[in-house]
């Protein structure tokens, strides 16, 4: 069983696997490793959908359940860099498949064309994408299904196609606004600034303000100008703010700006990465790694048991992770 | 239009001549106005230096300010316009609108595509165009402030400092695409930047410019009125400080016309006080001086009584007072009899303490109205107020008989000294001061020749005056030859005894009458001496005997003239002057001049004769003692005078072979004058005994009648050496 428990072992590996890449390409390419037949996983029921999850981006067909078959082949893991965000999920998925082959495609030499040649000339069931630069690479090359998570812009792209199918970038909103209010009682209005294209998202955002009685102020934005100059003006109609990493309407220069101007007009801020928190965030809700990880496996079995058509486009997770800038408030679920 | 021009220069004119009358009435200018200008001056420079400070400091604090508002303003507008360029939202350019017109500054806002184009403007206030385009230069510089601190371009306009140009870049900038899954989201996270545009903005601060200068000028009206009423302040407070000075014109004008009882003010500041102070001590020196010179110039240096000028104006005032009130008063003239003898015998100091007696008993003698005065050496005044004759006779006869008490003491000695005096009554008659003192002169002079130690009224009849109108007339006669040059020198020679040749010649003065006839010199000098002529006549011997020498020198070559100068000759400074320019004139050689002088004026020799002497001696004159005998003869003294000549004088030689001790008193003086260096010269020798009686006595040289008589010329003329004749004439000078 092949384990990274860290990003460090997940780079060395990576680094491995570039020496040999880099010595097949020079040479012969080596010999696949031989794949030990394994029995078939049984596919697992769908995972229960939010009453906002968006439908599909292609028009998945009815999984028609089959008889057991053979074991597959291993699943390959592609890892668009080091960043914990995309190790955890990483580990998680190893933990689950411990024959999986891994690739980081954050790692010198790494040229993901390689990696996927690589990929493709050893064979494998499906190729599991964590982060847009992996969605972007296996979708593109990769002979086998693509299931991606941790990519938030997927149709900015487009990633989603009748053999890619997605995992939600961010925990369940419900689930979020339910914590947040756990957290925060007195949040009664809530502002959300967002790029085109996550009508799902709003309709789901929305969903979850009504069930949770909080009114939801929401503005599309082109541009990081756009966004700041929307929140300067929304900052005096809210009391909460919920950040979605959408980068194509954030800049640095707008986040910081952003903070300060919560800041003084007291409005706190929900991040989706506790990484922001430094920057003053009041809390994030972020997913949680091995709900991503059982989310994807779901996904697998259902492409290894060729009922990838009965896969939703976009599957979404189901627990979230909060942690508050007050250590006290601080927690996980 | 001259019409109109002259009006208007005849107005300059006049202003001109006011003021030129002004400035020449004023003069100086003012203390008050001086200080009060340097003050105002100063402030006003300082709070010209405070505005002008102010309004730098205004300035650049506006001008930080518009810096920071411009960054405002564009980061801002920046926001509004991103929408523009990317999705044209119609509501952005309202949005924008609506912001533009919040802001009065803000003139105009100009958006400009990558290339620079315009793509469209709104205009505040100013309604101005915008450019169509914008520069290369300025769009690759606005460019470059992308992502920087300060993300613009700012200029001050050239045409008006308080409008500014900015031009900005509008850009917007996202995440890398995975960024917020990162662990540190935004550490070391350069984004994508995309560039949309460019704003331009004019600003226009024209109103807080414009506040600032009303500030400044509201500032600079009240420092005016400030600067005017510290004006008028400082003037009077100044009046004030300065009253005291200005209080002190009119005491130290009324001092410098001579008033010394004049009062100043205490002033009430230290400064002016100590001026005050040492007014007050000047005044005090000047009353002090103002006395001592009125003392000096009343009373007489020796004995304190009034002088004569003080004397004569007591006298004026008098002969008024008789005029005006009909009384008589009197004029006593007192002379002391031998004092010269007194003088003579026991020296100066001692006449002058016995002088000084005399006056204290005269002042003893007098009533409190009276005055004395000391009028001459030797002679008094009395002005006896409201005395008539009677009265004046018995004065005098008091004074006669105090004066015959009076007895005097020097070197144990024991001296009385008389006096004759002489009266004049002040009546209404008889009011000429000159007058007075002459009729009393002359009644002084009566009662001397009357045998001295009396007193006599003058008469205004008889001898009494046709003496005094003699005297009169020998005055007139004197200054008018002068005047005329009616004299005439005559020349009597001086020989040698053992060889009977001629060794000089005495210069002798005559008067020339009106009938042309000669007046001999006793006649005419005790006049000009009494009326102060001598001098005058000296120097006119001496020039005309230099032009005799320079006419006769040249028949004489051994030609050698001796001149009598009196003491009158010396009280004139200008006698060496006068003696060195005149010889010179007349090429005639000093060593060739023997000046002779009296005894009395030799022994006494004041310090001005001592050094006139001095100086003929030093351009080479010889100097002869003349009427040796006469006076005090002190043997003692001819060791000291340093003369060349000794001239006995003729009252020892007149009847010399009958007067054994004129013989005995001869030889010894010829002995003690040889011994001293002199030649000795006889005088009055009036026949050949005589001479040879002299020539066995020592005597080098014989003058008188039977050596020569005066002569028109200095004729030479040898003395028969053999001494049988027995001639008899009268010697004189």
């Amino acid at each position: 069983m092949r384990r990274f428990d860290n990003k460090a072992r997940i780079a060395g590996r990576g680094a491995l696997l570039l020496a040999l890449l880099v010595a097949g390409g020079c040479a012969t390419p080596p010999a696949p490793e031989p794949v030990t037949p394994e029995p078939e996983v049984p596919v697992l029921p769908p995972v229960a959908q939010t009453p906002a999850t968006p439908a599909p981006a292609a028009e998945p067909k009815p999984v028609i359940p089959s008889t057991p078959e053979p074991r597959p082949e291993p699943v390959t893991i592609l890892v668009s860099g080091p960043q914990t965000a995309y190790s955890d999920v990483a580990d998680a998925l190893l933990e689950r498949y411990d024959d999986a082959a891994i690739f980081d495609l954050g790692a010198d030499g790494a040229a993901p064309i390689s990696v996927l040649n690589r990929v493709n000339d050893a064979g494998t069931s499906a190729v599991v994408a964590v982060g847009l630069r992996a969605a972007r690479s296996a979708v593109a090359m990769a002979d086998a299904p693509v299931v991606f998570s941790q990519v938030f812009n997927y149709r900015e792209y487009p990633l989603l196609t009748e053999r890619t199918r997605a995992v939600a970038a961010y925990a369940p909103l419900e689930r979020q606004l339910a914590e947040w209010l756990a957290v925060d009682p007195a949040i009664e209005r809530v502002g959300v600034i967002i790029g085109d294209g996550h009508d799902d998202l709003i309709a789901e955002a929305r969903s979850a303000a009504q069930t949770h009685g909080v009114e939801l102020l929401v503005h599309v934005s082109g541009s990081d100008q756009e966004t700041l100059y929307a929140f300067r003006r929304m900052s005096r109609d809210i009391d909460g703010f919920w950040l979605f990493p959408d980068s194509r309407v954030l800049s640095a220069r707008s986040l910081l700006e952003m903070s300060e101007i919560a800041g003084r007009q007291r409005v706190r801020i929900a991040v989706q990465n506790e990484g922001l928190l430094a920057m003053g965030a009041a809390l994030s809700l972020s997913s949680v790694a091995s709900d991503i990880a059982d989310v994807i496996a779901g996904i697998v079995n259902k492409i290894q048991s060729g009922e990838l058509g009965h896969v939703p486009a976009v599957s979404p997770l189901r627990e979230v992770r909060v942690r508050t800038a007050a250590p006290t408030l601080a927690g996980g679920r | 239009m001259k019409v109109l021009i002259e009006p208007i220069r005849q107005r300059f004119l006049g202003i001109l001549a006011r003021y030129a009358a002004f400035r020449a009435r004023r003069g100086k200018r003012g203390l008050v106005n001086e200080i009060l200008t340097i003050q105002l001056v100063s402030a006003a420079i300082a709070g010209s230096l405070a505005v002008v400070g102010l309004y730098w400091g205004g300035q650049w604090v506006l001008k930080d300010n518009y810096g920071r508002w411009a960054l405002q303003w564009t980061k801002e507008l920046n926001e509004l316009a991103a929408p523009l360029y990317l999705s044209a939202d119609k509501e952005a350019s309202l949005r924008l609108e609506s912001y533009v017109e919040r802001y009065p500054e803000i003139a105009e806002v100009a958006y400009f595509d990558p290339a620079g184009q315009l793509l469209f403007a709104v205009a505040g206030e100013s309604k101005e165009a915008a450019d169509a385009s914008l520069p290369a230069g300025r769009i690759d510089a606005a460019r470059a402030t992308v992502g920087t601190d300060t993300p613009y371009l700012m200029r001050p306009s050239f045409t008006d400092p308080r409008a500014f140009e900015i031009l900005a870049p509008v850009w917007v900038e996202s995440l890398s695409e995975d960024a917020l899954f990162g662990d540190q989201p935004l550490a070391g996270e350069n984004g994508r930047i995309r560039h949309l545009g460019f704003i331009g903005l004019t600003l226009d601060f024209g109103v807080f410019h414009d506040r600032l200068l009303g500030n400044m000028r509201d500032a600079v009206l009240v420092m005016l009125v400030l600067l005017t009423a510290l004006g008028f302040w400082g003037r009077h407070v100044l009046r004030r400080a300065l009253r005291s000075v200005s209080d002190l014109e009119q005491p130290i004008r009324e001092l410098a016309l001579g008033d010394l009882e004049v009062e100043f003010k205490p002033a009430p500041h230290r400064e002016i006080s100590d001026v005050v102070e040492a007014l007050e001590t000047t005044v005090a020196a000047l009353s002090e001086r103002d006395a001592r010179l009125t003392e000096l110039a009343n009373h007489d240096s020796l004995t304190g009584v009034f002088n004569r000028r003080r004397f004569l104006e007591e006298l004026k005032r008098e002969a008024i007072s008789v005029m005006r009130h009909g009384h008589a008063s009197a004029l006593l003239f007192i002379d002391l009899d031998q004092f010269k003898y007194i003088n003579d015998a026991c020296g100066h100091p001692a006449g002058d303490r016995l002088i000084c007696k005399v006056a204290d008993e005269l002042s003893r003698s007098i009533g409190a109205n009276d005055v004395v005065a000391r009028f001459g050496g030797d002679e008094f005044v009395i002005l006896a107020r409201h005395t008539g004759r009677d009265d004046a006779e018995a004065m005098a006869e008091l004074i006669l008989n105090n004066m015959r008490r009076l007895t005097h003491v020097e070197d144990d000695r024991v001296f009385h000294v008389h006096c004759s005096i002489g009266i004049s009554i002040v009546d209404g008659d008889n009011l000429h001061h000159d007058e007075l003192i002459q009729q009393a002169d002359l009644a002084c002079r009566e009662a001397k020749l009357a045998g001295r130690n009396r007193f006599r009224v003058f008469e205004a009849s008889g001898t009494g005056e046709e003496r005094r109108q003699a005297d009169v007339g020998w005055v007139t006669s004197l200054r008018n030859a002068i005047d005329e040059d009616r004299f005439a020198l005559r020349f009597q020679p001086i020989n040698r005894v053992d060889s009977g040749e001629t060794a000089h010649h005495e210069v002798l003065i005559r008067l020339l009458g009106e009938d042309g006839s000669l007046v001999a010199p006793d006649a005419f000098l005790p006049s000009a001496a009494r009326f102060g002529l001598m001098s005058e006549i000296d120097f006119w011997v001496i020039r005309h005997a230099a032009i005799a020498y320079e006419k006769y020198a040249t028949a004489d070559r051994n030609l050698s003239l001796s001149i009598n100068l009196s003491a009158h000759a010396f009280e004139n400074d200008d006698l060496t002057d006068y003696v060195e320019r005149t010889f010179a004139e007349h090429s005639v050689p000093p060593e060739r001049i023997i000046f002779e002088i009296t005894e009395s004026l030799a022994i006494r020799r004041p310090l001005h004769v001592d050094r006139q002497i001095a100086a003929l001696r030093k351009l080479g004159c010889q100097f002869a003692l003349d009427d040796f005998g006469t006076g005090y003869s002190s043997f003692s003294y001819l060791q000291k005078l340093k003369f060349d000549y000794l001239k006995i004088d003729g009252t020892f030689v007149r009847d010399l072979p009958h007067q054994p001790v004129d013989q005995k008193m001869i030889r010894l003086i010829s002995e003690v004058g040889r011994e001293a260096g002199m030649r000795i010269v006889a005088e009055y020798v009036q026949d050949a005994e005589t001479l040879t009686l002299l020539a066995s006595l020592g005597v080098d040289m014989a003058q008188g009648y039977f050596v020569g008589r005066p002569t028109e010329l200095p004729v030479i003329r040898s003395t028969p050496i053999a001494l049988d004749s027995r001639r008899r004439h009268h010697g004189g000078r």
